[in-house]
């Protein structure tokens, strides 16, 4: 069975590139959003959770880590992968309930790794 | 009138005459014997012999009339010894004045000296001849006692004038040095007043020069200041955004060089493009921890316990790598805390060597092994050693050498995305500690590298 993957990240090619990714690799985007506020609008709007949110977090209106403690609050059995540039965020990301954290540039083996684990 | 009541009356007036006579004498004599002056009569020249003296002479000396009056030496005889030249001398001025008054001191019968007072005229007859001298003669011995008295009390009063006069001489010598001195010290406060003032005047002058440059400096600083806000903001735009930009080019180009339907020189170039990829990136990270850390001294950093440190660092990896089993063991003190400083950064060195260790293990089970000791140089440079061995496929020397000195002409950044060793070296030196690559077998590199960190220990750690 697919597992359905939402992305937040505010670069549109940084998207297509994870959904190119993903799709080729068997995942099925089902949402993306550019920013905190909307990714948590939609999370919360979602009839299906996703099986993954891939979170970016320095975006505008709301970062990433706000995002995904609001995402949290909504469902605590979310499950959110950081993919960021932003390494002094990783600690606070994996105290804040992260399931992991991936560094820009990764690599697809360890994208998929990390989905595979979830 | 008959003659018989004129001879009657003339005898009855003689009569009356004499006993007015006798009354006059009887008075004079009461008089003469109850007055202190006496009066004298005697010869002119020789010894001056007394030939009539009042008789109170015997209640002011003791003698009698007689005593005088029959020895013409007697007066001569009784003055004292040291008056007797200058009275017989001075008394012969009597000739050119007719007057003469002297004062000396007279032998008493009582045999006490008493001052006299002696003041007598000199008698002439018709042809001015000298007939004899009359004269009175006073007993001043009480004011000749005052005037002694006096003169002591005079002389007495002279010496404390005189000492008073001294002491005010000494204290005027002693007012004029004081004076002289103030003048001086007042002459001195002036100078050093005008030198305070000159000083005051440069000092101002060099203030307000100072203020200004400072304020200059101040502006100066705060426009660096600035530019280097912006810069790093810059900076970190930058970093953050080529970071962004070459990860699709990484993920792309990786998933060209997995394709085995491409050309096998195009996946080989693809790959080229993944690894400068991670090349880039892992040097804009390193740079950015750097630009961090030179911000920091060990005292602005947090203290952590390597203990907990570890615990972290093992919770870390194990996420990062969910599909590689770590078997990991620990060799600690059991003496706590195992504190250091540098808390920001010693996590991510720590996590660097695990993830080395991950990254590059050759199959899904990865070994490390963590050995913490106390080391200390001498009293001021006490370390906590760690020494961190994996079974890795190793480095070589050259590899060693590259990630000691990153920065070194002619280096060339190897392996390692995230926080690389290279960059952990740097940090390492920058807190004054020390990092050293070896092999875990020795000689042996393909079987696995220790990295052994001398962390400095915090002030009042264990």
């Amino acid at each position: 069975m697919k597992k359905d993957i939402f992305i937040v990240d505010d670069e549109k090619y940084i998207i297509e590139t994870f959904e190119n990714i993903l799709s080729m690799n068997g995942y099925n985007v089902t949402d993306v959003a550019f920013d905190g506020e909307e990714a948590i609008q939609k999370f919360k709007s979602m009839k299906e959770r996703p099986d993954v949110t891939i979170m970016d977090h320095r975006m505008p209106i709301k970062n990433g880590i706000d995002a995904m403690r609001d995402i949290l609050d909504i469902d605590p059995t979310a499950k959110v992968l950081f993919v960021s540039a932003d390494i002094s965020a990783m600690d606070q990301a994996l105290k804040q309930g992260a399931m992991g954290f991936l560094l820009k540039p990764f690599k697809i083996s360890d994208l998929l790794s990390f989905l595979k684990a979830t | 009138m008959n003659k018989k009541k004129l001879r009657a009356k003339e005898i009855s007036e003689k009569k009356l005459s004499r006993e007015e006579l006798e009354n006059v004498k009887k008075r004079l004599d009461y008089l003469l014997m109850n007055i202190p002056v006496m009066i004298f009569i005697c010869e002119v020249g020789g010894n001056w012999a007394c030939t009539f003296i009042s008789k109170n002479i015997l209640k002011q000396l003791g003698y009698s009339p007689k005593d005088f009056t029959e020895n013409p030496d007697f007066w001569v005889s009784k003055i004292h010894p040291d008056d007797k030249d200058r009275v017989l001398s001075d008394i012969s001025r009597i000739y050119e004045n007719d007057y003469h008054v002297h004062e000396y001191r007279f032998l008493r019968k009582d045999g006490e000296y008493v001052w006299m007072h002696d003041e007598s005229r000199l008698i002439r007859d018709h042809e001015g001849e000298p007939v004899e001298v009359v004269g009175y003669w006073i007993n001043i011995t009480d004011k000749k006692e005052d005037e002694k008295e006096l003169h002591r009390y005079r002389t007495h009063l002279e010496a404390i004038v005189e000492e008073r006069t001294a002491d005010l001489h000494s204290a005027n010598v002693l007012l004029k040095q004081r004076i002289s001195e103030a003048m001086k010290a007042e002459e001195m406060l002036e100078q050093l007043t005008m030198e305070l003032n000159d000083s005051n005047r440069a000092l101002e002058k060099e203030l307000s020069e100072r203020k200004l440059a400072k304020e200059e400096l101040k502006k100066k600083s705060e426009d660096a200041q600035e530019a280097m806000h912006r810069s790093e903001t810059y900076f970190d735009f930058l970093a953050h955004d080529i970071v962004n930009l070459i990860s699709p080019i990484m993920s792309y180009a990786e998933i060209i060089s997995a394709n085995e339907d491409v050309p096998e020189v195009s996946r080989k170039y693809a790959q080229t493009i993944v690894d400068q990829c991670q090349l880039t990136a892992s040097f804009i990270y390193n740079l950015r921890k750097i630009a961090e850390l030179e911000k920091l001294s060990a005292k602005e950093t947090t203290v952590v316990n390597l203990r907990d440190v570890l615990s972290e660092v093992e919770r870390s990896i194990r996420k990062g790598y969910p599909n590689k089993k770590f078997k990991i063991s620990y060799d600690l003190p059991s003496k706590d805390p195992m504190e250091v400083n540098w808390g920001e950064h010693i996590p991510e060195i720590i996590l660097a060597i695990f993830d080395n260790a991950a990254r590059y293990a050759e199959s899904d089970e990865i070994e490390i092994g963590v050995k913490i000791k106390s080391k200390a140089i001498d009293k001021k440079h006490c370390f906590w050693q760690l020494s961190i061995t994996d079974h890795g496929k190793g480095m070589d020397d050259g590899q060693k050498e590259s990630l000691m000195n990153p920065f070194e002409p002619g280096r060339r950044l190897v392996r390692g995305i995230a926080m690389s060793i290279s960059f952990a070296s740097i940090i390492i030196k920058h807190m004054g500690g020390k990092i050293k690559i070896e092999d875990r077998v020795s000689g042996d590199h393909k079987k696995g590298t220790r990295v052994i960190l001398l962390l400095p220990k915090a002030v009042d750690s264990g």
